[in-house]
Parts: C-alpha cells; sequence; structure tokens
C-alpha cells in the first residue's frame, strides 16, 4: 500500500472530523473521497498532507510514518479548492515557485515549466497573472505548479468546485487522462458523486468522520454495503415495506431503497413490454424533463418511488395509472444492506 | 463572463474596465445619481480643504517670488525642514515596522484583551495631542521613568532632543499604518501560504514572495499617511521638542513662531512648502496603491 492510514482520530474542540480512519490506497491510483460535507473528507486530505496533524494514529505513505514529518517533506503536491495561486507571481513563476525553493538550477526550471505549460495547455499565457486568466485555465496552473517538482502524491481539493458546468466536464477527462499518464497516485476530494464516479478508479465514501466503503465506481454503485452508501449513491427513493411490491414478498417488512434505473413503468397498452413480470398499479405524482430522460415520482403500495423513462417513449403525463414493477433494491437491516432481486426476473 | 461578474458586484462604484476606462453604473446605485453625489463631494473638498488653504495665498499675495525663495532659504528654516523630514522619516519607518507587527499579532492571533488592543490603537486620533506630549515628555526627561533610566544607562534622556521628536511622532502616526495593514492582512489567501509550505518554502520566504507583495502596498500608504501626518504634527512635539532652533525646532514649530511675530509673509512660505511636501508624499501613496490594485485586479 502505497498511502495508508490507520486508526486516525482529530477532534476539532468536541467535533470528530476523523474518526478511526483506516485507509488504504495503492501505488499509481486516482482515489475519491467522496461524503457529504462536514463528513472529513477534507480533513483526511489536510492529515495526510501534513496541514492538520491528527490527534493519533498513523499515517503511512511510501511504507514510512509521517506522523511528525512536516508537510513541506513529504513530497506532496496540492491543489487547493479554489486554485490558492500567488496573484503577484505571473502563471511561469506560479509553476516555477516549487522548483525555486528546492533551489535547481536555472535551465533546468525553464525547461521543467515549458514543458508543463505544454502540457497544461497554457502556451501564450506565461506572463499573465492568475487574475487575468479563466476559472478552467487557473485550475490547470493549480495542477501544473503542484506537479512541477514531481510529488510522488497528488491530492486535490474539490478541483472542480469552481468551474463552470461545461468546461468542469472537459477538465474531469482531461485530469484523469493527464494524471493516468503521469502515472501520480492522486487522491481528490469531491461532494459530487457523478464527479467521482467518472473520474476515480477507486472510491472512498466518507461520513461522520469515518470510511463506509471503498471500492471501484461500479461496486460502490451497485453493491453498496451499508445503509449510507445505499441512500448516499444514487438517486434512489427509500421504500419502508419493501414486501408490498410484487417479486419482492419474501422480504416482508424490510425498508429498502430501490434506484430509479430499476423501476420499470408501462403505460396503458404497453403492458406486453414487460415481459411476463407482474407488474402493479402506480400513480404517476410528476413527470420531469431532465434532459436525457424523464423524471417520474410516482405513488404505489403506498410508497414513493422514483423512475426514469426513455425520452423515446411517450412520457405519462401527471395523475395517470400506470403499471410498473421493480427490477431489483437494496434492503436495509440496520446499517447492513441485503440485496433483494425480484423473484419473477430470477429465472 | 468574470466582466459582468464583477460588475455586479461593484455597482455602486465606477466600474473599471480591463482598457483602463470607467463606467458609472447609475442604474442600481444607492446614492441618487453621480451628478448630485460628485457635487457633494467637490464642494465639501472646496469649502473644508481647498478654500481655506488658498485664502491662505491670497491674503499674502504681497509675498514675491524672490520674497518666498528668501524666505524658504535662511538656514534656520531649511534646518526646520531637515529635522522635520528626518524625524517624520525615521517615525514613519519604525511605524511602518511596529505597524505590521501589531496589525499582525491583532489579524493571525487569538487572544484575551484583543478587542481592547484593539480599540487601544485608535487612541492617539481621540486624545488631543497636547495631553499625548505632556505624558510622553513627563516619560522621557531625566526625571521622567523612561528618560531617568536612559540616562542613568548613558544613552541619555529623549525629551529635548531629535529623539523626543520622534517618540511623539510614533505616537500619533501608529494607527495609520496598523488601520492601513489590518484588512489587507485579514483578506490574504491562507491557501496560498499553505501552498508554499507544502512546495517546501520555509517561513521567511512565505512571507517575504507570498505575504510581502500583497502587503506591500499598504504598507507604503500607511507609511505615507504617518509621514504626512507626523509632518503636520504640532501639538505633541511641541512640548517634548525643546524647540532649539537650528536642532529641535520643526517646520510647523517656525511657522507658529513667525506667525507670533507678525510675520504672515514668512509663516505662509514656509506653510506653502510643507504643503506640497505633504501633497507629493499623498500623491506618491495614491498613485502606489492604484498601479497595485490594477496589478493584482479584483480577487
Amino acid at each position: 500500500m502505497y498511502v495508508e492510514l490507520k486508526n486516525v482520530v482529530k477532534t476539532y474542540d468536541t467535533y470528530r472530523a476523523a474518526d478511526n480512519i483506516d485507509l488504504a490506497i495503492e501505488e499509481g491510483r486516482l482515489v475519491a473521497l467522496l461524503g457529504p460535507s462536514g463528513s472529513g473528507k477534507t480533513t483526511i486530505l489536510r492529515m495526510i498532507a501534513g496541514l492538520e496533524h491528527q490527534d493519533s494514529g498513523d499515517i503511512i505513505i511510501d511504507g514510512r510514518v509521517v506522523n511528525d514529518v512536516p508537510g513541506s517533506e513529504r513530497g506532496i503536491g496540492f491543489v487547493f479548492q479554489n486554485y490558492a495561486l500567488f496573484r503577484y507571481m505571473t502563471v511561469f513563476d506560479n509553476i516555477a515557485f516549487g522548483l525555486e525553493v528546492q533551489k535547481r538550477d536555472k535551465a533546468f526550471i525553464r525547461s521543467r515549466v515549458e514543458e508543463l505549460i505544454a502540457l497544461t495547455d497554457l502556451k501564450g499565457l506565461e506572463k499573465r497573472y492568475p487574475n487575468q486568466l479563466s476559472g478552467g485555465q487557473r485550475q490547470r496552473v493549480a495542477f501544473a505548479r503542484a506537479i512541477a517538482p514531481s510529488p510522488r502524491l497528488l491530492l486535490l481539493d474539490e478541483p472542480f468546485a469552481a468551474i463552470d458546468a461545461k468546461v468542469r466536464k472537459d477538465l474531469r477527462i482531461w485530469l484523469r487522462e493527464t494524471i493516468s499518464r503521469l502515472g501520480v497516485t492522486s487522491i481528490f476530494v469531491t461532494h459530487d458523486q457523478e464527479e467521482a464516479i467518472e473520474v476515480a478508479d477507486e472510491i472512498v465514501i466518507t461520513n461522520r468522520g469515518h470510511v463506509e466503503q471503498t471500492g471501484t465506481p461500479m461496486e460502490i454503485c451497485t453493491d453498496p454495503k451499508t445503509a449510507f452508501v445505499a441512500r448516499f449513491i444514487g438517486r434512489g427513493a427509500e421504500v419502508s415495506r419493501i414486501g408490498a411490491f410484487s417479486g419482492f414478498e419474501s422480504a416482508g417488512d424490510l425498508c429498502a431503497i430501490v434506484q430509479p434505473e430499476f423501476v420499470h413503468v408501462f403505460r396503458d397498452g404497453e403492458e406486453g413490454a414487460a415481459g411476463g413480470v407482474p407488474t402493479q398499479a402506480g400513480v404517476v405524482q410528476q413527470a420531469a424533463f431532465r434532459g436525457a430522460n424523464y423524471e417520474l415520482q410516482l405513488t404505489a403500495c403506498g410508497e414513493t418511488l422514483t423512475a426514469f423513462r426513455s425520452l423515446e417513449q411517450p412520457a405519462p403525463a401527471a395523475g395517470e395509472v400506470v403499471q410498473l414493477y421493480i427490477a431489483r433494491a437494496k434492503g436495509l437491516r440496520g446499517e447492513e444492506t441485503v440485496p433483494l432481486f425480484n423473484r419473477y426476473l430470477a429465472k | 463572463m468574470k466582466n459582468v461578474k464583477n460588475m455586479q458586484k461593484k455597482a455602486r462604484s465606477p466600474v473599471i474596465f480591463p482598457d483602463g476606462t470607467r463606467k458609472f453604473n447609475t442604474a442600481t446605485s444607492v446614492i441618487p445619481g453621480f451628478g448630485l453625489s460628485i457635487g457633494v463631494t467637490v464642494t465639501m473638498l472646496s469649502f473644508i480643504v481647498l478654500i481655506p488653504l488658498l485664502s491662505m495665498f491670497w491674503s499674502n499675495s504681497d509675498l514675491t517670488l524672490a520674497d518666498f525663495f528668501a524666505t524658504i532659504t535662511r538656514r534656520r528654516v531649511l534646518m526646520s525642514f531637515a529635522v522635520s523630514l528626518e524625524t517624520a522619516l525615521i517615525a514613519s519607518l519604525i511605524n511602518m515596522v511596529m505597524g505590521l507587527v501589531m496589525a499582525w499579532v491583532l489579524v493571525r492571533y487569538e487572544f484575551p484583551g484583543k478587542r481592547l488592543l484593539d480599540g487601544m490603537i485608535e487612541l492617539p486620533f481621540a486624545l488631543p495631542t497636547v495631553v499625548a506630549g505632556m505624558a510622553l515628555t513627563s516619560l522621557t526627561t531625566d526625571n521622567g521613568l523612561i528618560g531617568g533610566f536612559l540616562e542613568r544607562i548613558g544613552i541619555g534622556a529623549p525629551a529635548y532632543t531629535r529623539a523626543g521628536i520622534v517618540i511623539a511622532m510614533i505616537f500619533v502616526g501608529i494607527p495609520f499604518v496598523v488601520r492601513s495593514i489590518q484588512p489587507v492582512l485579514e483578506k490574504v489567501d491562507r491557501r496560498a501560504e499553505e501552498a508554499a509550505f507544502i512546495m517546501g518554502a520555509g517561513p521567511a520566504c512565505i512571507f517575504w514572495r507570498v505575504i510581502f507583495p500583497e502587503i506591500r502596498p499598504a504598507m507604503l500608504v500607511g507609511f505615507g499617511l504617518a509621514f504626512a501626518r507626523s509632518l503636520g504634527e504640532y501639538g505633541s512635539v511641541v512640548f517634548i521638542a525643546g524647540n532649539q532652533p537650528y536642532k529641535t525646532e520643526i517646520a510647523p514649530l517656525l511657522i507658529m513662531s513667525e506667525l507670533q511675530e507678525y510675520d504672515y509673509a514668512s509663516a505662509t512660505a514656509i506653510a506653502l512648502v510643507m504643503l506640497i511636501i505633504a501633497f507629493f508624499t499623498l500623491f506618491v501613496m495614491n498613485l502606489i496603491q492604484s498601479r497595485a490594485a490594477r496589478r493584482a485586479g479584483e480577487r
């Protein structure tokens, strides 16, 4: 393991920002720390960087316990939220800063900065000041500045938070490709699950100062291990008694999370498309156009469900009675989750 | 996109576009109209600053250019300018450094009594300077608390010397420096300091390369204000200076003594030179400030 946290505890006054964190990250991976605000993800990042000091526990980077190593000697690159560029330095000087501090010779600094300017597509902007750049350009300067001294570990705090939606999408793809090309182990903090799923090799879900689950985006989405993750990931609706739905009778009184992807909705006359799976009646409360699909709010068996419907099919109107079945759900038993499948689909 | 955002944020003040043109966004202004508010501004400035100063010269128009130069090149007058400039410069330099330390403590640390200390900074504004002058004098004469001690260890009591003048000027100038630096230091982005730290920069490097460029304009402005104030200070200096011609006589004191001898022409000539120096100082400070603002742009 390249980065390891063992029983790390950090308390601010009475608030436990990190409560016995155990975490292991493999070399060369791009990992997302994902969680709601106040879940301790930024604290974890800052402790790894040495900007905060844990109350107890060990932080290990590359086999070395760094508890007493100051952040400046941990070989870390850090990209701050809002970038924290040096306002009174040009783009060139910003990127060169880390190398100058290391007292590298002038020729080396020049060639390294030029290399990074090419990598981050900032050619022609070397003499600009940060306030003369767009959000996306500033982000790339911050990235170039962080990786200039060739850190072994790159940490990014909400790297896309301050950029508008269109640019953000492009930057995500760019960042993912660049990091995998450089092969530097990277950890980034985000509260946006779509971003984590799209960018990361591995997602660490944090909640109230502890790690809920670690896994690939696929594992996190399809197999949430805890009730918190099941509720947090996706846009699932919580159903208080899943046994009321056909195909799930054996689950009885179990409470469950039903993701909209697994709710199939049929209008009058479309039931044939269900392929013989028994359906139930539901009432459309709301049908909202979401760009890529329709999002339906339905009530069935006294529960509220969310479902998606393709734009190819005609949209049901609010108040319309439709037929539906649920393909799968996540039963919640205390803090544990139980995968549930519609028994008519299982065969 | 960014410009539009800035415009909305700064709707109540002139919007300065990147090419340097200014536009007043009157549509969303709270104070009614540019015309009225600039009118009030100019009227106020005229009544309080321009007209009194100009009238000084009108009433003494019998002063010829030759008289003027003869007056201001008298040795006693030149020495008073030298004393004024020297002591004001030293006091403002000390103030700039000490003011930075005080602003730093007030911004960066939490400690009991911080509010009280913060409030005390402005005391030199509120106190009649004569009171301050008397207090400082009694402290620094050779039988005063501090003066006595300095006398015993062989440095000599500062009262009735230029050192005494510097002490009085430090007292009246310090709030300008602290209050100039404080808000700017509060706005310095701590993340930029952390970024420098992670890249391996030491405390000195972080201060000089990251923090100092941010507060440098504010330090210079504070210095300029303190300098201008020190040059013009009279009330507190008159007690502590001893007022020996050629040694501890500052220009404002000389003006006063010329007035007491009914030599209005000389007093006016000296005053004019003081006015030019003060205006020039403040003008340069303004220039520095606006240049710095243009370079860093809006945050």
